[in-house]
């Protein structure tokens, strides 16, 4: 029974994410042959490299993943050293505003800075053309630059930010006293002690930056479009939702960039296993650096920046959707409700609301109960198949949202038993669903592994089956962080477009799909609004899981 | 050199370190001995520049190093201490040789003298050999002397120690302890040695100050503070003492006094302060001074009668558990001692080691 439930297991996982990445390998020898059917051969991986748009695609995505990391990486670090090692003001207030912006579904946001940005009417430009008397706007959003600095303020710092501060914790303080008492000053002993130190944690936050930043598809979506600008992930959305959709070349483009990923990973897990310090916290108090005179200039710019993560976007956002036409403030009768009544008495919108919902509470049910049997088999159980089962639950983390959803997108159009799926919203939660697995099985994991196996033990003794220990012991335990994982797949599957873009069809788009077709449309009104929504769900959601589990969390 | 007067940190709302003042003087062997929480560690942290006091002034060789009330506050790295931690803070990303080097490469030395410098020290902490080996190698004594090599290499003012043999088994801790005697000999560096551990205290220190609730309890030389304690604490602290009970009968010169116990037995003991003819007093007495023979039939003057209880042997001497006028008095006797349990004994307790406490 239980060696049938960890195989049936193992194999839905793999279906869902080893058997679609199998199929873009197959697609990608597969050339059509005239009159029906297909051979192996290499066209399409000759033919790619020459279609408009992909060598260039590759080069943007390396130059947007490079330049964002090397400006997120030391912020996030320098952010993480004041908050644990400083007597900074305003700790707690930073890293909510840090998590909030993970949360945050980042299209609204980028709205939000486009009012202020954009070259015709942004509100910074014209204020600062204004006062200046400058013929040109000084800022284009709409701009390589333009995208890092919306990188900069969603989730690239953000996310590495709140990966350190656990790492920043644990060091013992007394490493860096001992430099100070040596005679290095503050900044020597970060760049000396600390930073070398942690070398290993900063390695491996740079490498989950990396695959997130490799996920990134909206931001260029939306800036980079109206340019011609392309990442890879946006060539193979454009690629696939042509008028004639161009498999070949956009499978080529997708296993090219997972060439390169897999050896990265590889790399990183030798260099970490490797260097693995035992930095223990050294029994005393965490000692404090006083940043005397700088301490309130200090908190000034941090305050800024967590408003400009948070609040300043957002309220525009918020003016944005009661606009007559977005952007345009300065018009007679600048503002109005008009648009939102025609949105919310729209069959569409309340179509993609009811499909959303679906979507995320799917994801969040079926992706808990998946993390917790895998995290359960992997942590417990000797089952022969376990290990196999940790290395495919981290794939998704991986790889590329665009990249998976197009494997699935195969997969659900090839495999006959799984057509009839195609276009429903059964295909949006098998995707949200495998793409939220890594660190739902990782979080409980984690938290099983503290739990004990005595308690489980205990159990058994006394004579209670497997599956009843299960149920009776082991899941009421974990109970906090099942919900916690429930929240953070729910948040996850209504606000990353990646994942679904290619599998959205008019009858399952869900809210952020919608928003995306309204800003394509040009209609930024309702997209607006559509963004003022969305952010209500995920900031409720967020503050739920601030609530439940954030207490471990926050600074 | 070093001097502090009347330094004082809190903590939220308790006080740590209360009005503490002292001065060390120059190559002493300086202990701050005392429970764990009895501000000792602060007190160390705040001469080392980590902790900022909230009143009073700390000065090395006439320079002031920290004083709120004139905002005076040199931070550590310029302070040119040393300080060897608890957990000997050894740096996992380099050598012992880089371990040792960073206190000089901090200071620009240049890379030639490094070298020579480096060599030096480890030589004399006996890790000669030691330079490419990876810090996390180490065992917990070669890391606690590449910790003393790296504090020593830039010949810092003053040497602070905190409990920097607290995390070693006992064999290896005894050893360290007499190189560590040694070592600051040779070199003649000031030292201000944080521990909670008495030998080491007693063993390694010119003077020490024992601290309880903030404030120093008692300062002096080792054999003064164990045969001479002014509190109950102290006493207690050092060593293991008897206890009796008694009414003084007489004060006679020189602080000393006559006591008498219930049935009738008169002792002689040293007064601490407070005490006065009629009074109530408890006698405190150490195992070792308390004399044993077996029963004579006399019993004079400074001596009790007792009946042995347990008898227990300890390996390299004996403890000899007595019940004397209806206390339980233990005494240290050598291993070949002869006693058994009901055997009735004549204790002598001299009237040196004898101390009176109100």
């Amino acid at each position: 029974m239980r060696n049938l439930v960890c195989t049936a297991l193992l194999l839905v996982l793999a279906a869902g994410v080893i058997y679609p990445i199998y199929l873009l390998v197959l697609d990608s020898f597969a050339v059509p042959v005239p009159g029906g059917g297909t051979r192996l051969a290499l066209d399409h991986w000759r033919l790619a490299w020459g279609v408009k748009g992909v060598s260039a695609s590759i080069v943007n995505t390396a130059a947007m993943v490079g330049v964002t990391t090397a400006i997120s990486l030391p912020i996030a670090i320098v952010l993480a050293w004041l908050n644990t090692r400083t007597d900074v003001p305003g700790k707690r207030f930073l890293t909510a505003c840090a998590w909030i912006a993970f949360f945050l579904p980042t299209v609204p946001v980028v709205m939000g800075w486009i009012l202020l940005l954009d070259p015709d009417y942004g509100l910074v430009n014209m204020t600062l053309m204004r006062w200046f008397g400058l013929k040109n706007p000084p800022f284009d959003i709409y701009s390589f630059w333009g995208i890092v600095f919306a990188h900069l303020l969603t989730k690239s710092i953000a996310v590495k930010y709140i990966f350190l501060l656990p790492a920043f914790r644990k060091l013992s303080a007394a490493l860096e006293e001992s430099s100070r008492v040596c005679g290095g000053g503050a900044f020597y002993t970060l760049r000396h002690v600390v930073i070398p130190v942690l070398a290993p944690a900063i390695l491996i936050t740079s490498a989950v930056a990396l695959f997130n930043a490799l996920e990134s598809f909206e931001v260029e979506l939306v800036l980079g479009t109206p340019w011609g600008f392309q990442v890879f992930s946006t060539k193979i959305y454009t690629l696939i939702r042509a008028e004639t959709p161009d498999f070949g070349t956009a499978t080529v483009l997708a296993l090219g960039i997972l060439a390169v990923i897999v050896p990265l990973i590889v790399l990183q897990r030798i260099y970490v296993s490797g260097h693995s310090y035992a930095t223990q916290s050294g029994g005393f108090r965490v000692g404090v650096t006083k940043l005397r005179a700088w301490r309130w200039p200090i908190f000034a710019l941090l305050a800024l920046y967590a408003l400009a993560l948070t609040l300043v976007p957002l309220t525009l956002l918020l003016l944005g959707s009661v606009m007559r036409v977005f952007g345009y403030f300065n018009v007679a009768n600048a503002y109005t409700l008009a648009n939102w009544r025609s949105v919310l008495g729209d069959q569409v919108f309340l179509n993609a609301v009811s499909n959303t919902l679906i979507l995320g509470a799917g994801a969040a049910i079926f992706g808990t109960v998946l993390a917790a049997v895998a995290a359960y088999v992997a942590v417990r159980t000797r089952y022969a198949g376990r290990s196999l089962l940790d290395f495919v639950t981290w794939i998704p983390a991986c790889i590329p949202g665009v990249i998976l959803s197009l494997g699935l997108l195969e997969m659900f159009l090839r495999v006959p038993l799984f057509r009839p799926f195609y276009g429903t919203i059964v295909i949006l939660i098998v995707a949200a669903l495998f793409a939220s697995a890594t660190s739902g099985v990782q979080l409980v994991k984690s938290n099983m592994i503290q739990l004990g196996v005595d308690l489980e033990e205990a159990s058994t003794v006394a004579g209670g089956s497997w599956f009843y220990t299960l149920r009776h012991v082991v899941l009421p335990l974990l109970r906090g962080t099942l919900l916690s994982v429930g929240i953070l797949t729910f948040a996850a599957a209504t606000r990353n477009v990646a994942n679904i873009a290619m599998l959205v069809s008019n009858q399952n788009r869900p809210l952020a799909m919608l928003q995306l077709d309204y800003v394509a449309d040009g209609t930024n009104e309702s997209a607006a609004i559509i963004g003022v929504i969305t952010v209500l769900i995920t900031c409720g959601v967020a503050l739920a899981a601030f609530a439940l589990g954030g207490r471990r969390l926050q600074g | 050199m070093l001097k502090l007067d009347a330094v004082s940190k809190r903590f939220g709302d308790s006080l740590v370190v209360d009005g503490l003042s002292l001065e060390v003087g120059e190559g002493e062997f300086f202990t701050l001995l005392g429970s764990s929480g009895c501000g000792k560690t602060t007190t160390l942290r705040m001469i080392a520049g980590l902790e900022e006091p909230d009143d009073g002034t700390i000065s090395l060789r006439g320079r002031v190093l920290a004083e709120p009330r004139t905002r005076t506050h040199v931070p550590a790295q310029r302070r040119n201490l040393g300080l060897v931690f608890q957990s000997y803070a050894i740096w996992p990303h380099l050598d012992v040789a880089g371990n040792v080097a960073y206190p000089l490469r901090v200071r620009r030395v240049k890379p030639a003298e490094i070298a020579t410098r480096v060599k030096r020290v480890l030589d004399l902490v006996g890790l000669a050999g030691f330079e490419k080996r990876p810090a996390t190698t180490l065992s917990g004594g070669q890391q606690q002397r590449v910790a003393l090599a790296r504090a020593l290499v830039y010949e810092p003012d003053l040497l602070l120690l905190d409990e920097p043999f607290s995390n070693l088994d006992v064999k290896l801790r005894e050893q360290l302890r007499v190189e560590l005697k040694l070592l600051q000999k040779r070199i003649g560096v000031t030292v201000i040695f944080v521990t909670h551990d008495r030998e080491e205290a007693l063993s390694l220190s010119d003077r020490i100050a024992v601290m309880e609730a903030g404030r120093i309890a008692q300062l002096g030389p080792p054999r003064t503070l164990y045969e001479q304690p002014v509190t109950p604490f102290v006493r207690d602290f050092l060593g293991q003492s008897n206890q009796l009970d008694g009414v003084v009968a007489e004060i006679l010169g020189g602080g000393q006094a006559r006591v008498t116990l219930a049935g009738g037995a008169v002792l002689t003991g040293t007064m601490a302060s407070g005490v006065a003819s009629g009074q109530n007093v408890t006698l405190g007495i150490r195992p070792e001074d308390v004399g044993i023979r077996k029963h004579d039939g006399i019993c004079a003057a400074d001596e009790i009668e007792g009946v042995v209880e347990t008898f227990l042997f300890l390996g390299d001497r004996a403890a000899c558990y007595v019940r004397a006028l209806d206390r339980a008095i233990m005494l240290h006797v050598p291993r070949g001692a002869d006693f058994h349990a009901r055997d009735r004994v004549i204790l002598r307790l001299p009237a040196g080691s004898v101390t009176l406490w109100p």
